[in-house]
C-alpha cells in the first residue's frame, strides 16, 4: 500500500517509525487506535482453537486506510466521523467497527491481498455491503461514517 | 440417538464465546464462526429445551475462559441466509447448529455484523 503518511500534528506511531498522522479533528481516532494495538500482542492459540497471530503487516494496512479515509471524509464532507472500534478479526484480519444509534458498519481489512469487505446499515433502514480495493477506492462509493 | 426436532422462533440458543473474543467487555464480531466440516459444519450452540446456561458453559474445555451469549432463534432465523437446526450429539441432546456463514466474503461480513447485534449476554467469561 502506498500510504500517504501525511503532516498532521498526531502521530501514529509503530517502533518508532511514522505509520501516518492525523489532524486535531481526529484526536479520538488516534486513541483508538493506539487502543487497537493490542492485537499485535496476542500470541498464536490465543483463542484456545489454535488462531494465529496478527502481523503487523495486516494492521498498518488497516490503520493506514483508516487514517486516509477519514482524513478523506473530514476533507471532503467537512464532518467529522465517527470515531470506530478496531478488533482482531477472523483468519488474521482486522475488523474496523463504527457504531452509534444511527449508524452500524463493520469493515474488514484481510491480512492478504483480497479486497476489503463491508456491510452496514442506519437508522433509516437502509443497508449496504460490498468490497472495495483498499489502495484505491472512491469515496462516493462507500459509506459514510457521520 | 436423539430423535432431530424442530426448534421453535421462540427458543433460545446459548453460543460459547472464549475470553479472547471480549475487548474492554464487549462482544467482538470475530466471535462468530462456523466449525466442523461438510453437513457438521456450523456454529455449535445449546438448545435450552435441554440446557441451562451454566450446562452450555461447562461444556467448554475451559468453562471459566468462556461466557454464554443468547440467540431467540426467530431473531437469528431473520437474518439472511441463516438457518437454524437441532444437531443433537449422543452426549449433548442440546446441541443445535446455526448455519449461513460463509467461508467467502463478503456475506461473512454482514453475517458477523448482523449475529453481533441478534445476540445477548448471559455470563461474560471470568
Amino acid at each position: 500500500m502506498n500510504t500517504k503518511v501525511g503532516d498532521y500534528k498526531h502521530k501514529i506511531e509503530l517502533n518508532g517509525k511514522v505509520i501516518h498522522t492525523l489532524p486535531n479533528s481526529l484526536l479520538s481516532l488516534q486513541k483508538s487506535i493506539e487502543k487497537s494495538k493490542y492485537i499485535l500482542d496476542l500470541q498464536p492459540n490465543w483463542d484456545g482453537e489454535n488462531a494465529e497471530a496478527y502481523t503487523e503487516t495486516t494492521w498498518i494496512k488497516a490503520v493506514s486506510f483508516l487514517c486516509e479515509f477519514s482524513i478523506d471524509i473530514s476533507n471532503t464532507f467537512a464532518k467529522t466521523p465517527v470515531t470506530p472500534a478496531i478488533y482482531h478479526g477472523p483468519e488474521g484480519s482486522i475488523d474496523i467497527l463504527w457504531k452509534t444509534n444511527d449508524l452500524n458498519l463493520l469493515l474488514n481489512i484481510p491480512k492478504g491481498e483480497q479486497p476489503a469487505t463491508f456491510s452496514g446499515e442506519n437508522s433509516l433502514g437502509q443497508e449496504y455491503e460490498g468490497s472495495l480495493n483498499i489502495n484505491n477506492y472512491s469515496l462516493s462509493f462507500l459509506p459514510h461514517p457521520f | 440417538m436423539w430423535e432431530i426436532e424442530l426448534i421453535p422462533d421462540d427458543a433460545i440458543l446459548y453460543y460459547r464465546v472464549h475470553k479472547g473474543f471480549v475487548v474492554e467487555g464487549q462482544l467482538i464480531p470475530g466471535a462468530f464462526k462456523e466449525r466442523g466440516e461438510g453437513k457438521n459444519r456450523g456454529m455449535s450452540t445449546d438448545w435450552n429445551k435441554y440446557s441451562t446456561v451454566e450446562e452450555a458453559r461447562s461444556r467448554s474445555k475451559n468453562a471459566k475462559d468462556n461466557g454464554i451469549v443468547s440467540f431467540i432463534v426467530g431473531e437469528a432465523r431473520n437474518i439472511k441466509d441463516i438457518v437454524v437446526e437441532h444437531a443433537p450429539q449422543p452426549d449433548n441432546q442440546a446441541h443445535s447448529h446455526i448455519k449461513g456463514i460463509p467461508q467467502k466474503k463478503p456475506m461473512k461480513t454482514r453475517i458477523r455484523r448482523q449475529l453481533l447485534d441478534a445476540c445477548t449476554w448471559e455470563v461474560k467469561p471470568g
